[in-house]
Formats: structure tokens, C-alpha cells, sequence
């Protein structure tokens, strides 16, 4: 490691108002007023050596190792650089005796009482203490007293270990927990040198984000389960790529070892995830060795037996083709592909829509709204969403749901600077912060919002109080009395599925009628699966063709790709119930599980039931792949290639890092054989090419090519792209070099692919041509003219509720029942997590939430179970009582399959004692259940 | 010596701490005259007369006061953390006279303008604990604390806060954080001063016991007849506490400046001697974390300029006294294994560089130290406190780390010849088995 | 001393520390009032800790949950930050605490001399407690009582200047109840409660104030 970094970038700031002119080592500097010395001299070149500062946590100051000389009232003194703010003629030596002989001293004393296990330890080899004491250390130790002892590395968690012995109390963990994550769940105890990080004595540290305080640990004091001994870094390799295991797409690193990945770490993205990741995303990897489907496997006499590809090929084709034959294209449907990298998508949607012609398509499964509406909705980005003014969260928990866009909003909030208004069911981790907090009951969403604008009404929903509506009014810029209309600017909606219970017309309705009102108003929709985005974007979703347009703007796919579909298209309930009326031939599933996943379980199961032919593309024998006809291997994470789409339309690019096993292939090709059997030559040869493609023939996504991200992949780019928005300079930090101790692990790794450049804000470099206008294709991405976009009047009209304003304001609740919320929440029984050996074990039963009132009707106990009731179907739950819910409602969570154990050759799937999916009807507005307990009480009739 | 004790008249009645006692003796007559006064006038008083913090640091009362930011809302905290090796005067205070802290913390609050005011007691002081509430009750119904005291439109509320064990809440900044309810960690500089930011972000005066305990009697006898006692800066009285090897060791108010530390150790209506008449060694001049004075520095007043200048601090006012008979490394080993347990543990110099010391500090009176551990031990004070130099620098957050070479480089440059003798006989010269029980086993 | 509340006279009849356990009702009470003392709650944290182990002699896990509960603090705040102080304890100790001052002043004066003494009268080394929960020894820093070294103080009420004769009596007398007044059961700090502004939102006696109010002029 070298103490100077190459490549300073001072250009922005020298020409700031603020300059403040700094002396460090002697040379001139400019810095940014009230900008940290570290941070400065870091942008000027010196690299002061570092252990708790963190670039993106508040300094505290207190290993003491970033000492350096700076000038004051009292001469030069020995003074914090991570701390220290520049000031105007400050001057700040960085290497003279005196703070050298300082940051030697504090090194000798960090070594004192360190373990010298280096051998054996996790860090060894990309260790900052390491490393730093090469650099800036004494040389040798003249400590030769017994060094302290705690108990071997104990469990502090489920996923994470510490070794007490190696800690040098830098407090980034502690901070991390409290400051960054919101929930401090460790803490520093003792004092002096004893002091320790612990939890308490009554919980286990099972935060949601622990994997960044292993991360950010610049010893081997905290280890990750899933990586301990797996590697010595010396023998990883890395690629820069992004997380696909929800639509938040964070950035980081997959790292693997002899051909397996071992370890993935968040890079620091300023724009969307800052080096943070979630467990999920971090340890979801092990999910790739277990589980898997090796071969293609066709079902012979009921059992599914392994089959060569073209063998499987040919039948499916043989199968697409009869179904063609039969009836016509709407004989064919796909389901799926948020799990699929952009380019799979592309040629998913060309082989549907283009070959088959076929309009039921949809990558959502019923989890989300209008494919159609969230494209049309002015979008915000995340920089945008925790800059805002304000935000209103119409969601589910983003904790569960997105949890790094929790995190990000979660500091916001702490700063202040943002207002907060939270109108969902339930509490969820955000509702401490928020100003205003509504909580309607299912099927009262769109009632509430129609009330906040109708300033006539002096009461919205349940909040009677004068004062909080017109305070709420105001913060939403609904005009009342002489305060005028600000059309919304500089808020931004988060819009989503609170309630999976809650028919999405309620949101649909909600959002209609806010973008209408606040025009100016921006909208991040929170769908949550991985690349859904880039699913929608794609073309998997009804009536849409790739690049956000609507399917009767297509002429220009009807003469590329051949043909279109004619018919109005269907979203994955109404397939699923062509299916199981026995309209569908083949069903074809790109990575979606509908027996896991789909919220009405009945309806899946009938759809399987009468579908004769079901072809699955799957990485893992999920229970919808163990029911197909054809189970097609595809890669998984760490083995695919591709561009993926964020929530924000922040595209971005995926590497490989591993060989996917056996013969399992990327979907892309897939999608390229079946149509060559169909006599169709899409011409895709190698993933370049479709992305060529895309990049040629998808407008929204023109300039947009993994050629294009060659050079430097870093924060990707939000489609489409302008001139203007290529670069991100505006993000506010601009430290344009490489901070090694910020991320541990990234430096050390062998590179493989773009260049990493943690903490980098520099701007994707795109080919000159890239942007220019291709001939024939309609829109121009240099001018503002989006018109050929999907807007919000192109979105088409919910056919199944129309008219039904009147039901969705009053629904009505049965008189014994409770009415349900189904939620989601992270660690949920999918494939990713059922899959990954230290994983699996946190996904959850089923729980009731009740209120203590109505737990009190039901003589229900905190812990006790319960059987759940509707359709005539009956489940079991354990009893929580929270003293947040209002009477009459009931929490149940999605997806909540008993685990299989993946050790044990006892498979489980299909144990579905708690799965509230079985509760559900996909045709209804909102679900009533009943509770039965075992002394058969019912709800007395308040 | 003095006429007329300020803060120790009453402490050696049976029931000084009783509000019976406490108006009887002229008690909560300073608050009512205070109240007659403007906040200004009273604060002019204090400024002149140069009443010096008595909490360790010694900076004058009235300028402190005259930082204090204007703001919607600041507070006063007392500090009573007293946990300083060897000092036990607001331990004396609090239990004897807590009314006169009392009148003392409302003067002040008037003085200050605020409205809001804690005493923080160290939690080992239970009984001035139990004391310094039922006074707080008592002050209360006699209108000396709360709404509208004494009638005037002054109100202030009064929160006894207990402090739980730990040497470093009495550092102001850690003090406020333990009163926020966090761990002891000092805050890190800057801000600089309480005064702008402190106790939930808001302005906010700290001082110490005995420093509030000096205000009734300065209102009511004025700035100037406090200023004519003692000399220069260090005027009026102030509370000594004795201890060590002498044959009285106990608290002593006296005059400042005016008396020199051979009076307060020798005089035989103070501390009387040393106990056999034996010789003196050494001795602290204001708690452990002092540098040591030795016999050529007897005649120097208890004057906190004079004490400076000749390179230590006269800090909380407690002086320890080591005869001939004392072993300077195992008192000076004790002394840093007070730092080491003591440290909060923020910053790497004072947690790790306390324990080092500490660690050959007790090789080396064990017996098995090494010629090289003198010059060892002076680097690491150097890693602490660069220069080892008084007043010290430092590479730590506050001045705890660079309390912690004090003693063991005043022993070792006074008392070299002895670690040599302990290492070249492979055991303490003093006592050739000294019982080494607790900690030092 | 003379005892101002039913709550102090209940707590000082504990004379065991107690296995587990969270806040009585009363505590419960104490707790609120004690809360709404500070213009912040957390600034409680401590305060609670006491009164905590003046119902338990220790803070026991169900009084951390309800601490962290009342406060809006998590657990582990909690039990870390009650964990940096001496006097808090997380575990169990006897029902006397008795700390050793060792500390310049009193090793001058023989302080070891008498740990010894100690250690070997109760039959434990300092750090440790007896096997009935008894008594737990402690060496202490500076207890603030050099003019009595060597000193000790058991429950927090001090003892000095000792010597091997009088700690054993010390222990007899503990022993024999003898001692009942002086020295309250492990962790009541002060058996005077605040009367005044604690309650004072309800009660207007002329010397109330609410606190709130003064800490926001
Ligand atoms: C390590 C350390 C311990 C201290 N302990 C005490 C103490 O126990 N009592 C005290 O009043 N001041 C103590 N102080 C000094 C306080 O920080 C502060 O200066 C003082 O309370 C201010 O009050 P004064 O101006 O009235 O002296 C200590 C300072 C340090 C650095
Ligand atoms: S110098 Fe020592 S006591 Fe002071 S803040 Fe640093 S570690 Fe804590
Ligand atoms: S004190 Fe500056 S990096 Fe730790």
C-alpha cells in the first residue's frame, strides 16, 4: 500500500465560493468548508492512516491513529484529521517527526494486547491493522506481558462471530448498529480495556444488517459463519456485480475462491447503497451450491428424470408448436423473470410476444400493482428519495422489503432534514420518524387519500385532530384555504403493496389520484423482487413491449420482431385462472415459483392441475419446478452475466464470477434455441448481442450496453439516459479515490473485470456513438421528449374492479371475522433462503399479530397457537400480541413454508401447516378470517 | 490560621446538615440577598472574587459563567463525581453541609438564569446521597428550590442525580453523557466548552461541589472580602485534604496562597508531622494525577499559580504524603493501576498505554524487571503524553491519559536509584514481601 | 435515618438478593416518577439501574428489558452502558458488598494488610462472593474517605480507619442483623426519596415545579 493515492480530483471544488486554502505538507490546497482534514487530504492526494473513521458514519474520533500536526492558537498540536474540520489558513503536517512518532505510538499500543493469530485469521492478508502497521508501525513490539483473554470467538448472532480478543475498539460495529442500521442491538460494555462489544443478555444479535459490521471490521474480531476459514484472501478473486435478491440492486463484490464463492461485500455505490448490504444479500450465495437443478429433467411416467438438452428442447417446441396449432397464441403463457438478468428478458419478451405472439406475459406474481402505472409514474431516484423534502411512504415495511433503501432512508430521517408521512396498516421500522403516521384499515387506502385532497372534509380517515390534517395537507402540498398548490415538488411517494390481502386496486386508485393532484410530484414504486424492473422494462408484463411502451405503440417491434399479440393482455391472477380453467396449454415459468409465491395457493395449485404442459426454467427444484413437465437448469447468482434494473430504472451490471454447475445455462440462450426450433433466428450468438439489441432497438435504453459499461461499470446509469444525468456529481461526497479501510477485503482481492473504485463518484463513461440518435427509431434521449413513453393515460383501465370506487370505500368486514393484512417480510421460506445452510434456519414460522384487545375476545395468549381459518381452509399460527394493531385486524406474513432441511434428506416442501396464502382468493378486495381456538370461543359482536 | 471558616463552619455540628441547623446559622440568607440583587450583580460579584474552580482545573468561576451561550434553554450541573485519589472534600461537603450547596446551586442558577439544575453525586457517597435529598425535600418546602423562591419570580428545579462508579464521570463532558444515561465517555473537543454545548446539546455551566459551596458566603460578604484572602489569582479559602504518612490526615480549610505545604503537613494544628518522625519522600500536591513534589518544593505556598510554575497542579487539593519508608515504584504502580482500571477505554494511547505501564510498572516491584524498562516505561508516557512534559500534551481525548505518566515519571526521574535496586536484587528493598493480594496477585 | 415512603421500608426488608425477576408495581411506579424527572428519559438509564438493584441487589435480565422498555432504548444499551460503572452489577452478588479501598492513601496506611485479613476471614479472594451469597469482597478504588484509611464500605455506608480486629467484628455484627440500621440491603442507595416535582404535574404544593416547564423556561 502506498500513503499517496494518483489521481486526485480536485476539479469541482477549486472553483467553489467556500475554498477554504489549507496548508498540508506544505503544499496549497483548497478544501471544502466545514469538509473533515482526513477527507480533504484525502481528495489532495495524502492518505492519513485510519481505523474508526468510516467515510460514511459520523467520526468520533477515538483510535487516535489518524493524529497529525496542525497549527493554532497554541502552535502546532497533535489533533484528530477525522475529526477536525478544515479552517481558513490551517496548516496540518501530515509526516513530520512528531506525528509520526505518534501514529507508531498508537499502532505499538493497538498490538499491545492484539492476538498475534494472524495465520489463522480471517483478516490475515487484507487486515488494515496489518497493513497499517507495515506502513505507519514500529517495526517490532517490545510488549512481552501476558496479552488479555476473553472467551474464544463466541456466537453473538446466528450469522456472526467475535473474537473479543481482537478487537481494537474503533466502535465502527457499535456505530454502524445504532447510527446506520437504526437498531443497536450491540453495544460496547466494560470499560477501559476490558471494554467489549456485546449484546444483551437477553437477545441475540440478529439484526437484519449485521454482514456490514463484519465488513467494516478492521481486524478479524467479528467473522461471518458463512465465510469463517473458507479462504485466505491471497487466493480470492473478485467481480464487481449487483445484487439481485430485491429491486434495490446494490452494488458489490462476488469474491470466490478455487471456483466457489465464498464471500460477497457491498462496494461503495454513493448513489444507491454507500457499501451497505443486507444479510440476505450477503450470505444469500450459499444458496448456489445447494438445492440446485443440475440437468434438464423431463417427467417420464410421473417422476422427473434427467434428459439431454435438445431432447428437452425438442419437446417443448414440439409442445409450443401444437399449442399454437390449437388454438392461437393466447394457448401460451410465461410467468416470471425478475430473477433474470436484463438480457434474458429481452429475449424472453421477443420469444413471447414476438414468436408466440402471446399477451399473457407477466413477470409479477400478483405481489405487485399495475406493471403499466408503475412505469408510467414520474420516477425519483434514491439520491432524490433521501434529499427530499418530503416522503410518503404508502408501503409495506421497507426494512423487510427493501432493506437497503430502509437504511438509506433510515439516516436521512435521523438528520432531520426530511419529513416523514407514513400512511400504512401496520407500525413498520420507519413509523418512529415519521411526522405523520396513517394507518388506514384494508380496503380504507383509497377513502384516505381521497380525503386528504378533499380540503372540504375536516377529518381524513381515522385522524379526527384539525391541527395534524392541515399540518399533513400542507407537508403533501394540498392547497387548503390560501396556501398555495405546490404540485408536489420535492416530495416523494413510496408506493407499494402494504397489504398482500388488500386487492392492488387500492394502490392503483391511491396513486392515480396523487399523481393527478401533485404533478410535480416524484414516485419511487416499490416492487420489491430482484430485477422486476428490468423484467417490466423488458416487455414481461401485460401490454407492454420493451422500453416502457404500450403494446399498440409496437409498430416498431411488429417489424423487428415479426408479429405481436392482438389480445388486451393479463396479469399473472388472471393467468393463473385461464390456467385453471384449462384455457392454457403451456405454461412456461422464467425462475417463478406461483406454488411458493403466489398469494392465492388454491388457485395456484388448480392452475397447475389443469395446465398438461408446464415447462420450468429454475435454478433450484422449488415446489413449482418439482410439479413441471420440463425443469430447465438456468444460472444463479454469481454464474450469470447481464444487465439488471433498480427500482430507481438505475441499470447497472451483473458479472460472472463462477461457472454455473453442471449443465445449467443463462435463459437467454435458452429463449435463442427454442425460437431456432420455431424457425426463428434471433442472431443472438454471445450476451453482447442481445445487449447490443436492447441497446439498438429499446430507446428507454438507448447508450445502454454492457459495452457501454465497459469501461467503468461503478454507479451504473438511470435510463434513460440524458446528457445531463450521465454525470452524478451532485452527490454530495466526492472523495474520488480509493479508501482501502473503508471496505476491507476489496483491496486485497484479485480483480477480475472493470476496475474497482470504491467510493468513487465518477460517471460511467459512455461511447460517443452509443448516445447518438439511431435511425429509425422514434424519441431522442438528448431532447426532453418522452412521449413515447408510457404515461399515465396510456395506463389501462382495471378491467376487474372497474366502477368498484364505492366497494373500495366500504368493504365490509364479516361480523365474527378479523380482516386480514398479509405481509412480507425478509427472511421468508423462497428458494434463496431455504437453500443457504446458515440462513435457513432464521426464516420464521407463522405468526398472528392481534391486538391485546382483541387477543383478549379470543382468550388468546402471547406464544399460543391458533388455527386460522377461511375459504374453508384452516392453518396454524403462533400468537403475538401487539399493542400497536387497532382492533378487528389480523397480520399474517407471506410465504411461511416450514423449511426443508437441506442436510437432512427429509425434504419438507409442501408442508404448508402455516402458509396464509392458502387463506386468500385472488377475486376478492380484502380477506376475512376467523380464529378458532382450541376452546372454540368466537369473537363476541361488539 | 483563619478567622472564620467560608464552607467548614458548620461541618463539625451534630445535625449541619438539618434546615433547622442551616437557618439557625444564618442559612439561605445569601439566596434571599442574591435574589434582591440583579442576576448581573451577582454574577459581578463571583468575577470578583477570583473564586478559582475547585474541581481540579481551577478556572475562574466568573469567566465560565460569562461564556454560557444564550439560548431558549441551558442548564447547571453540579459536579460532586469527587473521585480523585485521595481527595475528600465534597465527599465532607455534601454530607455536612448539603443546604449550603444547596443555596450555593440556586444562587448560581439565578446568577446563570437557569431553570433546570442537577447536583450528580458519586454513587459511592450513599449517605450524602440520603442527605443531599432530604435537604432537597426540605429546600423545597421552605421555598429555597422550585416555583417562585422566596416569593421573587425566580424558579428553578433541582434533580439529585446519582453517579455509579467511575473515576471518569467527574471529567465534565463524561459527566454529561452519564447524566444523559450513556457510558462515561468524554466528549471529544471540539466544542470546547460545556458552556456552548452540553448537556443535551445545550449551553451548560459544570462546576464543583465546593466551588457552589463558596457562593452564599460570597454574596453575602461580597466579592472583595473574598479577594482579600489568599493572593493574586488564588483567593479566598480553600479545602485541603491530607493524607498518607502523616499523623493527622484529614480536610483543612485554609487561606490560599498564604500557607505553604510545610505548614499543612508539619504544623502541629494541621497535619502534625510524619508519623515516627520520619523523613519525607515525596509528596502529591493535588491528587494522583499530579506530577509528585519532593522535599525542596515544602516551602511553596498552596498557591495555584506558584504550584504550576514549578511543574505540577494543585488540581482537587488533596495531598498525599510518602515518608522514607514508602516504595515509590509500588506507589506509583498503585497510581497507574488506578489509571488502568479507570480509563473509559475511548482512545488507544490511555486504554492500552495504561495497561502496559501498568503491567512492568508491577514486574519491576515484583522483582523481574529489565535495565531497559526504565526507558520502555518513559515511551510509552511519551506514546500518552508527548515530551512527558508539565503541563502535559497529549494524544487522547481528555486529560486522563495524560495524567497517567505523572507519577511513574516523577519516580522514575526522582527515584531512579531505587527501580535500579529493585531490579538488580530481583525484589522490593522496602519490604522484601510485600503482600500482594487483590489485583496485585 | 428516617425513612420517607412505604416503597423504602418494602425494599429495605429484602434481605437476599433476589434470583430474578422484573420491577415490582411500586418500582414501576418509582420508575415513571423518576423518568419524568429529566428533561429527556434516557437520562434515567442509571437512576433505574439503582432502583433496579435496590429491589434485586443485581439488575436482572427481565429489569433490563423493562428499562430498555421504558426508556426507548434497546437491551443492549442498556445492559452496556449499566456495565461500564462499578457500582451496577449484571450478576448476582451477596447481600453485602464489601469494597476495599486500596487505593495511595489507604495502601499507605495498610490497605492490603487488611484485604488479606479479609480475604482470608470470609474464605474468598477479592472479586469474589461466598457460596451462600453472603457477602461478595471487592478491591475498591478511592472511596473518598482518605482521612479514615484504610477504609472499606459495605452496601455503599463506610467503615475506617479498619484493621484485621475490627472487620472481623464488622462481619459478626453484619451477620447478627446487629448492623440493620446502618447498612441497607445491596443496591439502596439512599433510603430518602424525593418528594417534591416528582409528582408535581398533580399537586400544588408551594414548593413544586414542574419540570418540564423549568427545563424550557
Ligand atoms: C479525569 C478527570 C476527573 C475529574 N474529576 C472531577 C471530580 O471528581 N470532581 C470535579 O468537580 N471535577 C473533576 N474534574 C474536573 C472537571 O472536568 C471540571 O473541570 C470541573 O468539574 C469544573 O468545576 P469547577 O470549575 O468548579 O472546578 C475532573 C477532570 C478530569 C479530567
Ligand atoms: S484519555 Fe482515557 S479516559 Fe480520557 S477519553 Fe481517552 S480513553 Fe477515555
Ligand atoms: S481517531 Fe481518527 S480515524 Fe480513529
Amino acid at each position: 500500500m502506498t500513503d499517496t493515492i494518483n489521481n486526485p480530483s480536485q476539479a469541482e471544488n477549486e472553483e467553489a465560493d467556500n475554498a477554504v486554502n489549507v496548508l498540508l505538507d506544505g503544499v496549497a490546497i483548497k478544501a471544502h468548508e466545514g469538509e473533515l482534514l482526513i477527507e480533504a487530504a484525502e481528495r489532495n492526494g495524502v492518505f492519513i492512516p485510519r481505523f474508526c473513521y468510516h467515510p460514511h458514519m459520523k467520526p468520533v474520533g477515538v483510535c487516535r491513529m489518524c493524529l497529525v500536526e496542525v497549527s493554532g492558537p497554541r502552535g502546532f498540536t497533535l489533533q484528530p484529521a477525522c475529526y477536525l474540520k478544515v479552517q481558513e489558513n490551517m496548516e496540518v503536517m501530515t509526516s513530520s517527526h512528531k506525528a509520526k512518532r505518534a501514529q507508531e505510538g498508537v499502532l505499538e499500543l493497538l498490538l499491545v494486547n492484539h492476538p498475534l493469530d494472524c495465520p489463522v485469521c480471517d483478516k490475515g492478508g487484507e487486515c488494515p491493522l496489518q497493513d497499517q502497521t507495515m506502513s505507519y508501525g514500529p517495526g517490532e513490539s517490545r510488549f512481552i506481558e501476558e496479552k488479555r483473554h476473553f472467551d474464544k470467538p463466541i456466537e453473538l448472532g446466528p450469522l456472526t462471530y467475535l473474537d473479543r480478543e481482537r478487537c481494537i475498539q474503533c466502535s465502527r460495529c457499535t456505530r454502524f448498529a445504532a447510527e446506520v442500521a437504526g437498531d443497536p442491538q450491540i453495544d460496547f460494555a466494560g470499560r477501559g480495556d476490558m471494554t467489549i462489544v456485546a449484546t444483551s443478555p437477553t437477545r441475540p444479535f440478529d439484526s437484519y444488517f449485521s454482514g456490514n459490521t463484519v465488513q467494516i471490521c478492521p481486524v478479524g474480531a467479528l467473522t461471518a459463519k458463512a465465510y469463517r476459514f473458507k479462504s485466505r484472501p491471497w487466493d480470492l478473486e473478485q467481480a464487481e456485480t449487483t445484487c439481485t435478491l430485491c429491486s434495490v440492486g446494490c452494488r458489490e463484490v462476488a469474491q470466490s475462491s478455487a471456483g466457489e464463492l465464498v464471500r460477497y461485500l457491498g462496494v461503495d455505490n454513493l448513489a444507491v447503497n454507500q457499501s451497505w448490504l443486507c444479510d440476505k444479500g450477503r450470505y444469500g450465495f450459499e444458496a448456489v451450491t445447494n438445492g440446485r437443478v443440475l440437468t434438464p429433467l423431463a417427467r417420464h411416467e410421473g417422476v422427473l428424470e434427467e434428459v439431454r438438452w435438445a431432447d428437452a428442447l425438442a419437446d417443448i417446441a414440439a409442445g409450443i408448436r401444437s399449442a399454437l396449432a390449437k388454438g392461437g397464441n393466447d394457448q401460451i403463457a410465461v410467468l416470471g423473470g425478475a430473477k433474470f438478468v436484463n438480457e434474458d428478458n429481452y429475449a424472453w419478451a421477443r420469444l413471447a410476444k414476438g414468436v408466440f405472439g402471446s399477451e399473457l406475459v407477466d413477470a409479477q406474481s400478483g405481489d405487485g400493482f399495475n406493471a403499466e402505472l408503475a412505469l408510467a409514474l414520474p420516477r425519483a431516484t434514491i439520491e432524490e428519495t433521501v434529499n427530499a423534502k418530503t416522503v410518503v411512504l404508502i408501503s409495506g415495511d421497507l426494512k423487510e422489503e427493501l432493506p437497503v433503501l430502509y437504511l438509506r432512508l433510515y439516516q436521512d430521517l435521523a438528520k432531520g432534514m426530511t419529513n416523514l408521512v407514513e400512511i400504512s396498516p401496520t407500525v413498520t421500522s420507519l413509523s418512529g420518524s415519521a411526522k405523520i403516521k396513517l394507518s388506514p384499515r384494508p380496503g380504507e387506502l383509497f377513502s384516505v387519500i381521497e380525503d386528504i385532497f378533499d380540503t372540504s372534509k375536516k377529518a381524513v380517515g381515522a385522524l379526527k385532530d384539525e391541527s395534524t390534517i392541515s399540518a399533513l395537507r400542507q407537508l403533501l402540498d394540498v392547497s387548503e384555504g390560501d396556501v398555495p398548490n405546490g404540485e408536489g415538488e420535492g416530495t416523494v411517494f413510496i408506493v407499494g403493496r402494504a397489504n398482500l390481502a388488500e386487492a392492488p386496486i387500492y394502490i392503483e386508485e391511491s396513486v392515480k389520484l396523487i399523481a393527478s393532484k401533485l404533478p410535480k410530484a416524484k414516485f419511487l414504486p416499490a416492487l420489491r423482487r430482484g430485477n422486476i424492473f428490468g423484467a417490466l422494462d423488458m416487455g414481461l408484463a401485460p401490454n407492454l413491449l420493451p422500453g416502457r411502451i404500450n403494446s399498440d405503440k409496437g409498430d416498431f417491434f411488429r417489424r423487428t420482431w415479426g408479429t405481436l399479440p392482438a389480445a388486451p393482455g393479463l396479469g399473472t391472477p388472471e393467468i393463473l385462472a385461464k390456467c385453471a380453467e384449462g384455457e392454457v396449454s403451456v405454461l412456461i415459468l422464467l425462475g417463478s415459483d406461483p406454488l411458493s409465491d403466489f398469494f392465492d395457493q388454491e388457485l395456484a395449485e388448480k392452475a397447475f392441475e389443469n395446465t398438461p404442459f408446464i415447462v420450468a426454467l429454475a435454478s433450484h427444484l422449488d415446489p413449482s419446478a418439482a410439479s413441471a413437465d420440463i425443469v430447465l437448469p438456468v444460472s444463479y447468482m454469481g454464474e450469470t452475466a447481464g444487465t439488471v434494473t433498480n427500482l430507481e430504472g438505475r441499470v447497472s451490471v451483473v458479472s460472472q464470477k463462477v461457472t454455473p454447475p453442471a449443465l445449467a445455462r443463462q435463459p437467454w440462450a435458452i429463449a435463442t434455441d427454442i425460437a431456432r426450433l420455431l424457425e426463428e433466428d434471433f442472431g443472438f450468438r454471445t450476451l453482447e448481442q442481445v445487449s447490443q439489441e436492447i441497446s439498438d432497438t429499446v430507446f428507454l435504453y438507448r447508450g445502454v450496453s454492457l459495452a457501454s459499461f465497459r469501461r467503468y461499470a461503478g454507479n451504473g446509469a438511470v435510463v434513460p439516459v440524458k446528457a445531463a444525468e450521465v454525470k452524478i456529481g451532485s452527490l454530495s461526497k466526492s472523495s474520488a479515490i480509493f479508501d482501502p479501510i473503508a471496505t476491507p477485503g476489496i483491496a486485497s482481492a484479485e480483480e477480475q473485470g472493470a476496475p474497482i473504485k470504491t467510493g468513487s463518484a465518477k460517471p460511467v463513461e459512455f461511447e460517443e456513438d452509443s448516445l447518438k440518435e439511431t435511425a429509425g427509431l422514434p424519441g431522442d434521449n438528448s431532447s426532453k421528449d418522452n412521449s413515447y413513453f408510457i404515461s399515465l393515460a396510456d395506463v389501462t383501465p382495471n378491467s376487474r374492479h372497474a366502477g368498484g370506487l364505492e366497494v373500495i370505500a366500504e368493504p365490509k368486514a364479516d361480523k365474527y371475522g378479523l380482516r386480514l393484512i398479509l405481509q412480507r417480510d425478509l427472511y421468508d421460506a423462497g428458494s434463496t433462503l431455504t437453500n443457504c445452510p446458515t440462513m435457513a434456519p432464521l426464516v420464521g414460522e407463522q405468526e398472528i399479530s392481534l391486538s391485546p384487545s382483541e387477543a383478549g375476545n379470543f382468550g388468546l395468549q402471547s406464544g399460543s397457537s391458533v388455527n386460522v381459518t377461511a375459504k374453508s381452509q384452516k392453518i396454524e399460527a403462533k400468537v403475538k400480541i401487539d399493542d400497536t394493531l387497532p382492533a378487528g385486524v389480523a397480520v399474517l406474513k407471506a410465504n411461511k413454508n416450514k423449511v426443508r432441511d437441506i442436510f437432512s434428506a427429509e425434504a419438507v416442501a409442501g408442508d404448508i401447516s402455516g402458509r396464509a396464502e392458502l387463506l386468500l382468493d385472488a377475486s376478492s378486495l380484502v380477506t376475512d378470517i376467523r380464529l378458532e381456538t382450541k376452546n372454540e370461543k368466537k369473537k363476541e359482536l361488539g | 490560621m483563619l478567622n472564620e471558616p467560608i464552607v467548614t463552619k458548620r461541618v463539625e455540628l451534630d445535625d449541619s446538615h438539618t434546615l433547622q441547623r442551616y437557618l439557625a446559622t444564618g442559612g439561605y440568607e445569601g439566596l434571599k440577598k442574591a435574589l434582591s440583587m440583579t442576576r448581573e450583580q451577582v454574577r459581578e460579584e463571583v468575577t470578583k472574587a477570583s473564586l478559582l474552580g475547585r474541581g481540579g482545573a481551577g478556572f475562574p468561576a466568573g469567566r465560565k459563567w460569562s461564556m454560557l451561550r444564550q439560548a431558549p434553554v441551558s442548564y447547571l450541573v453540579v459536579n460532586g463525581d469527587e473521585s480523585e485519589p485521595a481527595t475528600f472534600k465534597d465527599h465532607l461537603l455534601v454530607e455536612r453541609d448539603p443546604h449550603q450547596l444547596i443555596e450555593g446551586t440556586v444562587i448560581a442558577a439565578y446568577a446563570l438564569g437557569v431553570t433546570q439544575a442537577f447536583i450528580f453525586i458519586r454513587g459511592e457517597f450513599a449517605l450524602g446521597i440520603e442527605r443531599l435529598t432530604a435537604a432537597c425535600n426540605e429546600a423545597y418546602g421552605h421555598n429555597a428550590v422550585g416555583k417562585n423562591i422566596f416569593g421573587s419570580d425566580f424558579s428553578v428545579d433541582l434533580v439529585i442525580h446519582p453517579g455509579a462508579g467511575a473515576y471518569i464521570c467527574g471529567e465534565e463532558t463524561s459527566l454529561i453523557e452519564s447524566l444523559e444515561g450513556n457510558r462515561g465517555f468524554p466528549r471529544i473537543k471540539p466544542p470546547f466548552f460545556p458552556a456552548v454545548t452540553g448537556l443535551y446539546g445545550e449551553p451548560t455551566v459544570v462546576n464543583n461541589v465546593e466551588t457552589m459551596s463558596n457562593l452564599p458566603w460570597i454574596v453575602l460578604n461580597g466579592g472583595d472580602a473574598f479577594a482579600a484572602l489568599g493572593q493574586g489569582s488564588s483567593a479566598g479559602t480553600r479545602l485541603f485534604a491530607l493524607s498518607g504518612r502523616v499523623k493527622n490526615p484529614g480536610w483543612y480549610e485554609l487561606e490560599m496562597s498564604k500557607t505553604t505545604f510545610r505548614d499543612l503537613i508539619y504544623d502541629k494544628n494541621l497535619g502534625g508531622g510524619i508519623i515516627g518522625d520520619k523523613k519525607i519522600k515525596a509528596f502529591i500536591p493535588g491528587g494522583v494525577s499530579a506530577p509528585w513534589f519532593f522535599e525542596e518544593h515544602l516551602d511553596l505556598g498552596l498557591d495555584q499559580d506558584a504550584v504550576a510554575k514549578a511543574g505540577s497542579m494543585l488540581g482537587s487539593g488533596s495531598v498525599v504524603v510518602m515518608d522514607e519508608t514508602t516504595c515509590p515504584v509500588r506507589a506509583s504502580w498503585r497510581i497507574t493501576r488506578f489509571f488502568h482500571r479507570e480509563s473509559c477505554g475511548q482512545c488507544t494511547p490511555c486504554r492500552e498505554g495504561s495497561g502496559w505501564l501498568e503491567k512492568i510498572m508491577r514486574r519491576i516491584e515484583e522483582g523481574s524487571g529489565r535495565p531497559e524498562d526504565l526507558d520502555l516505561l518513559m515511551d510509552v508516557c511519551d506514546s500518552i503524553a508527548p515530551g512527558v512534559t508539565w503541563p502535559p500534551q497529549q494524544t487522547t481525548i481528555c486529560v486522563l491519559g495524560p495524567s497517567i505518566p505523572s507519577s511513574i515519571a516523577s519516580a522514575i526521574r526522582h527515584c531512579r536509584d531505587e527501580f535500579l535496586e529493585h531490579i538488580t536484587l530481583g525484589h522490593c528493598p522496602y519490604e522484601k514481601d510485600h503482600i500482594l493480594t487483590g489485583a496485585a496477585r | 435515618m428516617k425513612h420517607n415512603s412505604d416503597y423504602i421500608d418494602k425494599v429495605l426488608e429484602r434481605n437476599a438478593p433476589s434470583a430474578g425477576g422484573g420491577f415490582s408495581e411500586e418500582g414501576l411506579k418509582r420508575a415513571e416518577a423518576l423518568i419524568a424527572l429529566y428533561p429527556k428519559k434516557r437520562s434515567a438509564l442509571i437512576p433505574l439501574c439503582h432502583l433496579a438493584q435496590g429491589e434485586h441487589g443485581w439488575i436482572t435480565e427481565e429489569c433490563i428489558e423493562e428499562i430498555a422498555g421504558l426508556l426507548g432504548v434497546s437491551p443492549a444499551e442498556v445492559s452496556g452502558t449499566a456495565s461500564f460503572y462499578d457500582m451496577l452489577h449484571l450478576e448476582p452478588v451477596g447481600q453485602y458488598v464489601i469494597s476495599v479501598c486500596t487505593n495511595i492513601a489507604c495502601m499507605l496506611a495498610g490497605a492490603y494488610e487488611l484485604l488479606e485479613a479479609a480475604e482470608e476471614k470470609l474464605g474468598i479472594a477479592a472479586g469474589q462472593t461466598d457460596t451462600d451469597m453472603r457477602f461478595t469482597l471487592e478491591e475498591a478504588e478511592c472511596l473518598g474517605a482518605c482521612d479514615t484509611a484504610p477504609c472499606l464500605q459495605v452496601n455503599s455506608r463506610f467503615f475506617g480507619p479498619m484493621n484485621s480486629a475490627s472487620f472481623d467484628k464488622l462481619i459478626t455484627d453484619l451477620a447478627s442483623g446487629a448492623l440493620a440500621g446502618v447498612v441497607p440491603p445491596h443496591g439502596v442507595l439512599s433510603r430518602v426519596e424525593r418528594v417534591f416535582a416528582l409528582t408535581a404535574k398533580d399537586t400544588d404544593d408551594a414548593g413544586a415545579i414542574d419540570s418540564k416547564e423549568a427545563g424550557q423556561k
